[in-house]
């Protein structure tokens, strides 16, 4: 072989050398959290971009164009943060009965106080939550369902989540029916809508009339 | 009979499928499904339970659908729907939600948030919709054929 190609296939090898082992040092989790380079769950991250392949849950759920919002509220909770480690010990600190479904990414806990749940105003008490979270075991969406056997407690938690939610996230994008208490009371059914939505953030609010009671929902996802 | 099928609407005294028809069964059924998709791809499937998660034929589950409602509100035993198939609206909700394990938070909170809408973006007419179709879906023995199963 003559001197030249053998000083470029020298050269060459040493050069996919050098990449291979860069490649492998960058991908050592203390390296990485050395460098910064790390996900919002505290896991490395490859600089490059590189990762676990996309799972569904990494999709964007419906990602909108247009504003994002002012910020995500999400009743205390930090979507796209919040993790299961910490809704777990959340439950655990306040007592109450969280049971994981669907494989452990969805956690339905009830009859949570009113309290640790009035991040947005609305303290009405034997609250169903459900947190749902990807595949990392970080939250993507909190929803509430809040049961009152009269239309004013209902009324007046609508009104306090709508004033939490424009003030925080932005106007809403549809806003539709009467929250007014004897509006509610008209009729089984009559419902009022907030809609919020975002490029990177969704929240749904509704008060409906159910015919055996009045129930306020409420959705909030990041996307 | 259904048993909606002695609730008198508002607008007519008759019953939901006397006064609407099965067109307008159809349009509701769809706005249905319409409501569920959306709730499933922008919210995640949280609230729906395992009603959704472990359909497998989403065409077959729509048209049961729209043949129990149009049997429930007062109209006939069967239907054949858009797909061309016939579907029987006889149907035992217990077993058709047996081992679903759906609790009563999830049940209301699809009424709120999928049937509900569904009726009124469908144009029917609050009054109608209270009169001639929420008291089938929020009767207690309806809800109980359905919820802890």
């Amino acid at each position: 072989m003559q001197r030249r190609t053998r000083r470029i296939l020298w050269w060459t090898g040493g050069a996919l050398g050098l990449f291979v082992a860069v490649s492998a040092l960058v991908h050592i989790p203390a390296v990485q959290h050395v460098m910064g380079w790390t996900n919002p769950d505290g896991s490395g991250a490859c600089p490059f971009g590189h990762g676990a392949p996309r799972v569904a849950s990494d999709t964007p759920k419906a990602a909108r164009p247009g504003p994002v919002a002012r910020t995500r509220p999400a009743l205390g909770f930090t979507l796209g943060a919040t993790t299961r480690a910490q809704l777990a010990s959340w439950a655990t600190q306040h007592a109450i009965t969280c049971t994981p479904r669907r494989g452990a990414t969805l956690l339905e806990c009830l009859d949570v106080p009113a309290t640790l749940l009035a991040e947005h105003g609305a303290a009405l008490g034997g609250t169903t939550a459900w947190f749902e979270l990807d595949d990392r075991g970080v939250l993507t969406t909190v929803k509430t369902l809040r049961r009152a056997t009269g239309a004013d407690p209902v009324a007046r938690a609508f009104a306090a989540t709508e004033l939490a939610l424009t003030t925080r996230a932005g106007a809403p994008a549809i806003a539709d029916g009467s929250a007014a208490p004897e509006v509610l009371a008209s009729g089984a059914f009559r419902q009022a809508t907030r809609d919020y939505r975002f490029a990177d953030y969704r929240a749904l609010l509704r008060a409906t009339n159910l015919g055996d009671g009045y129930v306020l929902t409420e959705s909030y996802t990041a996307l | 009979m259904g048993p909606g099928a002695s609730l008198k609407c508002a607008s007519s005294g008759k019953n939901a499928f006397a006064t609407y028809g099965a067109d307008a069964f159809v349009a509701v059924n769809k706005a249905i499904f319409a409501e569920v998709t959306a709730e499933l791809t922008a919210n995640g499937q949280t609230n729906l339970g395992d009603s959704f998660s472990r359909v497998t034929d989403f065409a077959t589950f729509e048209g049961r659908l729209a043949a129990f409602l149009v049997f429930a509100y007062g109209g006939p035993t069967s239907i054949t729907y858009t797909d061309g198939k016939t579907y029987e609206g006889v149907q035992d909700m217990r077993a058709a939600h047996a081992g679903m394990n759906i609790t009563s938070a999830q049940y209301d909170y699809f009424v709120a948030n999928i049937i509900v809408p569904a009726l009124t973006k469908s144009g029917v007419p609050m009054g109608d919709v209270s009169s001639c179709f929420a008291p089938l879906v929020v009767d207690a023995s309806v809800k109980a054929s359905m919820v802890g199963q």
